[in-house]
């Protein structure tokens, strides 16, 4: 099953998402039934939330929850799940569908938008290479810079390396020196967080040259692998939750 | 075709923001840095909106965006146009059914991938990458978008290094970039 999520655009940017497949707490999920696909091209419907008859809710807010709720649904039926890529048992999340899909597209970007626009943001910075998709738009947006953290020797100027941990071994990632400056504020994008060791890299490179790293921005979770754990103290906002 | 000849105020402020990285990734090489393009929203925009500008109206429904700086300029400019943007992969990174179209690079070969059923036939696409030099990689995009009937309306980079020809490699389809980078 796949959770749609997404945190309630008027509260504070928090620590941490409700347990609740949410747009508040006031609406309790009811489960969709995944209809039949081939095996080729898993997808899952999202929870869908519903508000419980004894609420009350004002039309107003209700109509922009219910807005909400359809863009996240569509987003979250956009993205196509692949089986045993790039090896056996990992269901891979393909969101180069939701890209074909413009409303969706431009919905998941609104969606960053909306939240970080009145936020102060002066540099998104977005990991390679899908993070490259999503983080621009949403700069152009919000008026910030944005910043590519790279895989070795891609970036020609002087750069500062990380070195974070794979499953077996490790990898470094890159970013130039003067990008960014102390005091900056800043997003770090990518499509996904997994087990947290890229966006943990790349939040010790932001703080290493003084920037503050306000929130990790992502379209899909995987939350069995917990990679939330591995972002310190810092808050991540997510659109879609989905089976690791 | 190349937007600087026609001297768009914005060009100036777009060509002083690309920095010139001597000798990577080897000897010799000027290469063109757009990260510090990137480091300044109002160029970064008047990029993104000069070619919105061109595009938009002209029926286009796909952006295929080059990997890895291909995807930082394709998306704003499909997001703008309403149209779908499709990353063009190096190979094993698209989990999907792909097609591949390789291509010679000056010592060896490389290999461009694309989605299965991402690119209908007849649709009108864009192809859009941060720089043409030699232009393989950009014949391997077109490639690959005609084979699945897809009609290629234009290339369109940030930058060009005229000298290297990669103008005349594009059997015939018109390039538009906003900034020559030619060595004095």
């Amino acid at each position: 099953m796949r959770v749609v999520c997404c945190s309630n655009s008027s509260l504070a940017v928090t620590a941490t998402l409700p347990s609740f497949p949410c747009l508040g707490p006031r609406f309790l999920p009811r489960i969709a039934i995944p209809i039949s696909i081939p095996s080729s091209a898993i997808r899952f419907l999202p929870l869908r939330s519903t508000a419980s008859p004894r609420q009350i809710t004002t039309m107003a807010s209700k109509n922009a929850q219910d807005q909400q709720d359809s863009r996240l649904e569509s987003i979250s039926s956009a993205i196509r799940v692949i089986p045993d890529f790039p090896k056996p048992g990992i269901m891979f999340q393909d969101i180069t569908t939701l890209l074909l899909d413009t409303k969706a597209f431009k919905d998941t970007i609104d969606l960053f938008v909306e939240r970080y626009r009145d936020k102060n943001i002066s540099v998104v910075a977005g990991i390679e290479a899908r993070g490259f998709i999503f983080g621009p738009p949403i700069a152009l947006a919000i008026g910030a810079k944005f910043v590519p953290m790279r895989k070795p020797n891609k970036l020609p100027g002087e750069v500062i390396s990380e070195e974070y941990s794979l499953e077996y071994g490790t990898d470094k990632m890159e970013m130039h020196v003067g990008a960014v400056q102390p005091g900056d504020r800043a997003l770090i994008i990518d499509d996904l967080i997994a087990t947290g060791g890229t966006l943990g890299a790349a939040i010790k490179l932001l703080e290493r040259v003084g920037v503050h790293v306000v929130e990790c921005a992502c379209v899909i979770e995987l939350p069995e692998l917990k990679g939330r754990d591995r972002l310190g103290d810092k808050p991540l906002f997510v659109l879609v939750k989905g089976m690791a | 075709m190349s937007a600087y000849k026609d001297q768009d105020p914005r060009l100036h402020g777009i060509k002083t923001k690309i920095r010139v990285v001597p000798d990577f990734p080897k000897s010799g090489i000027m290469f063109q840095d757009i990260t510090t393009l990137l480091l300044d929203p109002k160029a970064f925009k008047d990029t993104i909106d000069l070619f919105v500008e061109r595009y938009k109206g002209k029926n286009i429904s796909v952006v295929a965006g080059i990997e890895a700086r291909g995807f930082i300029f394709g998306p704003p400019i499909a997001l703008a146009i309403g149209a779908k943007f499709v990353p063009l992969r190096k190979p094993k990174k698209l989990p999907g059914k792909v097609i591949s179209q390789e291509y010679i690079l000056e010592y060896g070969r490389d290999c461009l991938e694309m989605h299965v059923g991402a690119v209908e036939p007849g649709e009108r696409a864009l192809v859009v990458d941060d720089l043409i030099a030699t232009g393989g990689t950009l014949c391997a995009a077109m490639d690959l978008l005609e084979r699945v009937g897809a009609e290629v309306v234009e290339c369109a980079c940030v930058i060009e290094l005229p000298e290297l020809k990669g103008r005349e490699r594009l059997n015939g389809k018109p390039l538009y970039v906003l900034v020559e980078y030619i060595e004095i």
